[in-house]
């Protein structure tokens, strides 16, 4: 056991001999004869006084070490030049060199018990010096201990001179702590300034995002005011695209607000990559048509599994998704690709648009933080999107990095997350196994929602159907006649011939009738379906979840019901 | 630092006797401030009492021989009085030897020593060593 008894520094002159003296009064503390405390003290002084003068200062630190014989020591530390050609000639007795630098250190190696020396050329030197106690006496209590270094530690000075550098040494150390904590303060200061100001500008932003949708919606509302029941498909529609935007928006400010309160859990389950990559297209489909975007979705052909939050996980790579379609320019291209690399499974989205810059790559993925080009594009958002990204994708133990070859030149974000366990060998749950769509699967979508017909058949596509789409039911009953589909997807409330006379139809021409989803914005009852039940196989209410569809597909066909 | 050891005077000689933990800087301005007095007043022998040190040191135990050769050179003997035994000891062991300095056991035997000296001729006094 070592109990360390007095720490000190050697900076100076006093320093050395105020650490002989403390040497000399612990010896007489610990009872150590005469002769032994003299020399402990004479060897400790001179090591000191080499530290100081060729170490450029070091420290001292006297210990009490309950070996079988009990030790006192002295270990003195510089971070100096260190000692070239030192050979240790411990012990051997006699006159020794007159050479002045190393009378003190060979010297002392004769003076003390134990001399132990640890030095190298631009190392330093560590020294340690020890004196054996007398066993029989045995170490004093804990008790005696506590005094003695509390003793040691409040001992008078006994000179002005001495008490003075006790003062400076105070002085110096609570201006040393004063300069730390001020610069503490001052980065702290700095910190809260930087992010005063991106909440001023986040609010600022907000103003603005939030202004825009109601705008539209109040311009709306006036339009439909002045031409009446004609304009309302239109005005509705803008109402219907403007809510979801605010929603969205609020969303993100709720989740932003429970990432940083630590308040969202995630739910991990075994899903499959390219389940989390359909949902996201669909989710971002509209967006990305209407911007004529070419959007290129590479996943590979054996399911990818991994453990996810697949409502969480589709956020944070929508949110690229919606990045990407929103900095890239219109007929741009944008390529989403699911990758698997040493165990981790790489979601990347890259894009051919307004690119990085890539010194503010560190700090994209900040709170509030907007590249230069965003700030002059109110469309931007609110620049809590990354920062979202980050925070979910870190709730799964994952990476999200970016990077771009500079401004106008594209940008790439790259999310990394853990593959599930024992991958490939089928142990997924039977919910998360695709619908194994092995031999030829053809699917009508009919909707005329041009953008939620297309979100759906991506998705159908990227399960392994073959789609086509029509937009009212004239087109999708030529679509089934020229070729029979094994399952037909349609919106009910369809412009002229009416989803539930397109079913009749179908029924009445195609044999074997495909399976038939219907699908509506009301429920049953309300959709004028439960008058017709059997003409349908499904209902699903608007809106739907991809998976939901997915499982219906999945299951072998059965009554109508509703999802 | 203008702490300084006190230096008196006794006749031809210089009486020093150190009371306090010697420091580096101390031991130095004491050669500095004996010198100058050991010409100022043409001493002839110096006794340096050393009986309240309980530690010399390589430093100043060279120091001290400094002292002793430089008043030699400028004519005066000095004596080293009161050493402790560990003190001795220690020296010896650290190796180190103090050219030019006599020493005596008290300030008694020194005052003898230094008399001797005086009369016969002090610059013909040849140094021994002290250990």
């Amino acid at each position: 056991m070592k109990t360390d008894l007095l720490h000190a520094r050697i900076r100076n002159e006093m320093d050395v001999a105020w650490v002989r003296r403390r040497a000399r009064q612990i010896c007489d503390l610990l009872d150590l004869d005469h002769t032994g405390a003299t020399r402990f003290a004479t060897a400790v002084s001179e090591i000191s006084r080499n530290a100081w003068v060729h170490g450029g200062g070091g420290s001292v630190t006297f210990s009490l070490e309950d070996t079988p014989v009990p030790l006192v020591c002295a270990r003195i530390v510089d971070e100096g030049p260190g000692i070239r050609d030192y050979v240790p000639r411990v012990g051997r007795r006699g006159r020794l060199q007159r050479d002045e630098g190393t009378v003190g250190l060979y010297g002392s190696g004769r003076l003390v018990d134990v001399f132990e020396l640890d030095t190298a050329p631009g190392a330093g030197t560590r020294v340690r010096l020890a004196m054996k106690l007398d066993p029989a006496r045995g170490l004093p209590s804990p008790e005696a201990l506590t005094r003695l270094v509390d003793g040691l530690v409040r001992q008078h000075s006994h000179t002005l001179a001495e008490e003075l550098e006790v003062q400076n040494r105070e002085l110096l150390q609570t201006l040393a702590e004063l300069q730390e904590n001020r610069a503490q303060l001052e980065e702290h200061q700095a910190q809260l300034q930087e992010a005063a100001r991106r909440k001023d500008e986040f609010l600022a932003i907000l103003g603005h995002e939030l202004r825009n949708p109601l705008s539209a919606i109040s311009n709306a509302l006036a339009v439909y005011r002045m031409a009446g029941e004609g304009a309302a498909p239109r005005v509705l529609a803008i109402v219907e695209r403007q809510s979801r935007q605010l929603n969205r928006l609020i969303d993100d400010l709720l989740d932003v607000v429970r990432i940083a309160q630590g308040k969202i859990n995630i739910q991990l389950e075994t899903v499959a990559a390219g389940e989390i990559v359909a949902a996201v297209v669909e989710m971002n489909a509209g967006q990305i048509q209407a911007k004529q975007q070419v959007l290129e979705v590479d996943v590979p052909e054996t399911p990818v599994w991994l453990r996810a939050d697949r409502v969480r996980l589709a956020q944070a790579l929508g949110n690229l998704l919606n990045n990407a379609s929103k900095f890239t320019p219109a007929e741009g291209r944008i390529r989403l690709l699911v990758r698997t690399v040493h165990g981790r499974v790489i979601f990347r989205v890259e894009d051919s648009g307004i690119g990085l810059e890539p010194a503010a790559i560190p700090q994209m993925f900040e709170m509030f933080v907007q590249g230069p080009a965003c700030r002059e594009n109110v469309k931007a958002g609110l620049g809590i999107g990354l920062n979202v990204v980050r925070s979910l994708v870190a709730l799964h133990h994952g990476t999200v990095e970016a990077c771009s070859d500079g401004p106008g030149k594209g940008a790439t974000f790259e999310i990394a997350l853990p593959l599930a366990e024992g991958q490939g060998t089928g142990d997924a749950d039977a919910e998360g196994t695709p619908a194994a769509v092995s031999t030829r699967q053809r699917v009508i979508v009919v909707d005329d929602n041009r953008d939620s017909a297309d979100g759906l058949a991506m998705c159908l596509q990227l399960w392994g159907y073959e789609v086509a789409t029509a937009s009212d039911g004239e087109a999708a009953l030529a679509l089934c006649r020229a070729d029979p589909p094994q399952v037909m997807v349609l919106d009910i409330n369809l412009p002229g011939m009416s989803g539930i006379e397109l079913a009749r139809a179908v029924r009445g021409s195609v044999s074997p009738p495909p399976l038939m989803v219907a699908l509506s914005g009301y429920s049953k009852d309300h959709s004028g379906l439960s008058a017709n039940d059997g003409l349908f196989d499904h209902h699903l209410l608007k809106p739907f979840s991809p998976r939901a569809l997915r499982s219906l597909l999945a299951q072998p066909a059965a009554p109508a019901g509703e999802v | 630092m203008s702490e300084r050891i006190p230096i008196l005077k006794m006749g031809p000689f210089l009486l020093v006797t150190i009371q306090v933990e010697l420091h580096d800087q101390l031991v130095l301005t004491l050669q500095d401030d004996l010198t100058e007095q050991v010409a100022r007043h043409r001493a002839q022998g110096v006794m340096i009492d050393i009986s309240a040190l309980d530690i010399v040191d390589s430093f100043i135990g060279r120091t001290l021989a400094h002292i002793a050769s430089l008043t030699r050179l400028l004519g005066a003997s000095t004596v080293l009085v009161g050493m402790r035994p560990a003190v001795a000891i220690t020296l010896v062991e650290l190796g180190l030897t103090l050219p030019g300095i006599r020493t005596a056991l008290n300030v008694e035997r020194g005052m003898e020593l230094l008399q001797r000296l005086v009369e016969t001729d002090p610059a013909a006094g040849s140094p021994s060593d002290a250990c």
